[in-house]
C-alpha cells in the first residue's frame, strides 16, 4: 500500500510540474466567467449559475473527454518510450498496482484540475451573481469529475493496447471524436433505420459515457425533453428521472471500471 | 542464495519468432563479477530481461538469489538491483527526488529513504548536482546516477546491462572502480553485460561469451585465454585473396597442427612458442614472395577466444579506441593487457 500511495503522489506532482493542470484549472476558471457573462447577455452575470451550467455543460462534454483521454493515453505509453516504465517494474511493485497507481494519480489531479477551474471560477461567480442554482452548478461540477475519470480510464487502456505514445494519442482522439460527435448521430440514424425499440435506445445510450453523463447533466440542470434529445428523452418518459439517473451513474462506474479491468489484464502479461 | 541460476532458459518474441535466447545454462556463484560477453543483438539484453522479470521467458528456468524469476517476481525485484541499458530516467526529477522515491518504493520510511539518497549522491559524485532535474545531467551522471538508483535497497545482486556504453574513458573507469568496490565491499553478486573485451577482461571473475542466442564459451578470463593453449602469431596480410592463400600453403607446414582464422586481412596461427616460430614465419612468406605488412606476437585475448569461436572479431571497441580504426581489436586488447592496468583485476 505504502508503493502504491508514493506512485500517486508522484503522479500527482508530475501534474503539477508539467503544468497542464495548473493550464487546464485556468482555463476552465476564464470559461465560467466568460459563459456566465456571455449568458447574462450584456447584464454582469445576472443568470447566475442557472444559464452558466447550462451553458457549459455542452462545452464540458467536449473539453473534459478529450483532455482525460489524451492524458490517460499518454501515460504507460510515454513511460514506456522513455524507459522510465522498465526502471519502475524492476521495483517491487506488481504491473497492476503500478497501472492502477497511475490510474489513481492522473484521476486524481483531473478532479484537481476540474475541482479549481470550475470550483475558482463558480466561487468568484458567487460573490457577483445570484446563488439560486448552486446545487445544480456543483452537480455539473461532480459530473465533469465523474466523465474525466471514465474518460481517463478509456486512455490508459489504450495506452496499454497501443504501446506507442503517437498511436495512443492518435486513438484518442478518434474515441474522442466517436464519442463526442459521431456517436448520437449514428444512434439517431439507426433508430430511424430499423425502428430501435426503446431496449436498443436504453443500451445505446449506456454505451457512450459522454451521452450518459449528457442526459444526466441535462436531468440536474435542466430537466427539459426538447433538451434531452431522443435517447434522453425515451429514457426520462419511460423510466422516470430518478431511475434513469441511477442508471447512467452506474453505466459511468461501468465506464471507469470495465476499461481498467481489462488494462491491468493485458498489462500484467505483456513483456517490458 | 545471492547467485543466479538458469536451466534451458529461451525467449522466442512472438513478433517475427526470433529466439533471442536459445536455452542457456547459467550458474553465477555469490559474490562474483560474472561478465555477459556478445555483440549487439547476441540476446544479453533479453536474458537480463528475463532475469529481473521484465521478460517472461518462453520456457527454462531461471533463479536469482534462490528466488524463481516467473513464480517469485516480487522477490527477485526485492533481491535484485537493475540498471539497464537505455538509462530510464525522468528528466523532470531531481536526483535526490528519484533515490528517495526508489527507497519509498522499497519500503525505506521517509527519514531512511532521505538518508540512503544523500550516501549513495556522495558515493557516485553527485552530490553536489543532486538537487538538478535530471533533463540537464550528462551521459556519465545518468549513468551513475542510474547505477546508485540499483543500489538503494542494498541488493545481493546486481544486473548492469551495458554499464559504461556510451561513456568517456574518464567516467568508464570510474564506473569500473565503483562497481570493484561494491562488490568486494558488500559481496555483491554482479552480472554484467558488455560488448567490450576490455571491460570483460578487466572486471569479470567469470565471463560467458554468448553468441546468436547461445552461450558458446564460459570461464575465467584466463582460462577462455588458456583454452587456446598456444600463442597467437598474426600475420597482416590486407584484403588481397591470393596473399591469403599463399600464405596460408606456405605456412602450413610450418604450423600443421596449428589452429588458423583469416579475419580482417590477417591470418592468425595458434602455435606454441610462438616468438621462436616468428623468424621462421617470415623466412617462410619471403620464400613465397608474400610481404606481410606485419607480424606480431601475443598471448591471446579474449577476442581471440571470440574470433576462435564465432568466427570473427568483436569489433565494438569502448570510446577511448573508437575513432583508431587502424589499431584494430588487437591492439586495443594489448593496451589492456599492459601490466599496471593488469594489477587492476
Amino acid at each position: 500500500m505504502s508503493s502504491f500511495l508514493t506512485l500517486v503522489r508522484k503522479e500527482i506532482r508530475d501534474a503539477a510540474q508539467s503544468r497542464w493542470l495548473v493550464g487546464f484549472a485556468l482555463s476552465f476558471g476564464l470559461l465560467v466567467l466568460l459563459f456566465a457573462r456571455v449568458q447574462s447577455g450584456g447584464d454582469v452575470f445576472a443568470e447566475g449559475f442557472n444559464r452558466t451550467t447550462a451553458g457549459l455543460l455542452n462545452l464540458a462534454l467536449l473539453a473534459v473527454p478529450l483532455l482525460a483521454l489524451l492524458l490517460g493515453a499518454a501515460a504507460v505509453a510515454t513511460e514506456r518510450e522513455q524507459g522510465t516504465l522498465a526502471t519502475l517494474l524492476s521495483q517491487p511493485i506488481g504491473a497492476g498496482e503500478l497501472l492502477l497507481a497511475k490510474y489513481a494519480g492522473l484521476t486524481l489531479a483531473l478532479w484537481a484540475a476540474v475541482a479549481l477551474g470550475f470550483g475558482l471560477g463558480g466561487l468568484l461567480l458567487a460573490l457577483v451573481a445570484p446563488l439560486g442554482a448552486l446545487d445544480r452548478y456543483l452537480v455539473f461540477v461532480g459530473l465533469a469529475a465523474g466523465l474525466a475519470s471514465a474518460s481517463a480510464s478509456i486512455g490508459v487502456l489504450l495506452s496499454v493496447l497501443l504501446r506507442t505514445r503517437l498511436r495512443a494519442m492518435a486513438a484518442a482522439v478518434l474515441v474522442w471524436l466517436v464519442l463526442t460527435l459521431f456517436y448520437e448521430l449514428a444512434a439517431i440514424a439507426v433508430a430511424l433505420t430499423i425502428s430501435a425499440s426503446g431496449r436498443t435506445l436504453l443500451l445505446a445510450s449506456l454505451l457512450d459515457p459522454v451521452e450518459a453523463a449528457r442526459i444526466l447533466g441535462i436531468l440536474a440542470v435542466e430537466p427539459n425533453l426538447e433538451v434531452l434529445g431522443p435517447l434522453g428523452a425515451y429514457l426520462a418518459t419511460e423510466l422516470g428521472t430518478g431511475v434513469t439517473a441511477g442508471l447512467l451513474a452506474s453505466a459511468l462506474v461501468a465506464w471507469v471500471a470495465a476499461p481498467l479491468v481489462v488494462a491491468v489484464a493485458v498489462f500484467r502479461r505483456q513483456d517490458v | 542464495m545471492g547467485g543466479i541460476r538458469a536451466e534451458g532458459l529461451t525467449k522466442v518474441y512472438r513478433r517475427g519468432g526470433v529466439r533471442a535466447v536459445d536455452g542457456i545454462d547459467l550458474d553465477v556463484r555469490e559474490g562474483q563479477i560474472f561478465a555477459f560477453l556478445g555483440e549487439n543483438g547476441s540476446g544479453k539484453t533479453t536474458t537480463v530481461r528475463m532475469l529481473t522479470t521484465l521478460l517472461r521467458p518462453t520456457s527454462g528456468r531461471a533463479w536469482v538469489a534462490g528466488f524463481d524469476v516467473v513464480e517469485r517476481p516480487g522477490d527477485v525485484r526485492r533481491a535484485a538491483g537493475v540498471a539497464l541499458q537505455e538509462v530510464g530516467l525522468d528528466d523532470l526529477q531531481t536526483a535526490r527526488e528519484l533515490l528517495e522515491l526508489q527507497a519509498r518504493l522499497f519500503g525505506l520510511s521517509r527519514g531512511e529513504a532521505r538518508r540512503r539518497a544523500g550516501e549513495l549522491l556522495a558515493v557516485v559524485g553527485l552530490e553536489a548536482d543532486a538537487d538538478r532535474r535530471l533533463g540537464t545531467y550528462s551521459g556519465g551522471m545518468r549513468r551513475r546516477l542510474d547505477l546508485a538508483a540499483a543500489l538503494v535497497h542494498r541488493p545481493r545482486v546486481l544486473f548492469l546491462d551495458e554499464p559504461t556504453t556510451g561513456l568517456d574513458p574518464g567516467s568508464r573507469e570510474s564506473v569500473w572502480q565503483y562497481i570493484r568496490s561494491i562488490n568486494r565491499e558488500e559481496g555483491v553478486t554482479v552480472f554484467l553485460t558488455t560488448q567490450y573485451l576490455e571491460e570483460a577482461d578487466r572486471l569479470a571473475d567469470e565471463v560467458a561469451i554468448i553468441h546468436r542466442g547461445r552461450i558458446v564459451a564460459q570461464g575465467s578470463p584466463e582460462a577462455l585465454k588458456s583454452s587456446i593453449g598456444a600463442d597467437v602469431i598474426a600475420v597482416e596480410l590486407g584484403e588481397d585473396p591470393s596473399a591469403i592463400a599463399l600464405a596460408v600453403e606456405a605456412l602450413t607446414p610450418l604450423t600443421a597442427a596449428a589452429e588458423k582464422r583469416v579475419a580482417d586481412g590477417h591470418l592468425y596461427l595458434y602455435v606454441r612458442e610462438g616468438a621462436r616460430l616468428v623468424p621462421r614465419v617470415v623466412v617462410e612468406l619471403e620464400r613465397v614472395g608474400v610481404r606481410p605488412r606485419a607480424v606480431t606476437v601475443a598471448r591471446p585475448t579474449l577476442d581471440d577466444v571470440f574470433l576462435r569461436i564465432t568466427g570473427h572479431h568483436l569489433a565494438v571497441q569502448p570510446p577511448s579506441t573508437a575513432g583508431d580504426g587502424a589499431a584494430g581489436p588487437r591492439a586495443n586488447l594489448r593496451a589492456a593487457k599492459s601490466p599496471e592496468r593488469e594489477g587492476d583485476r
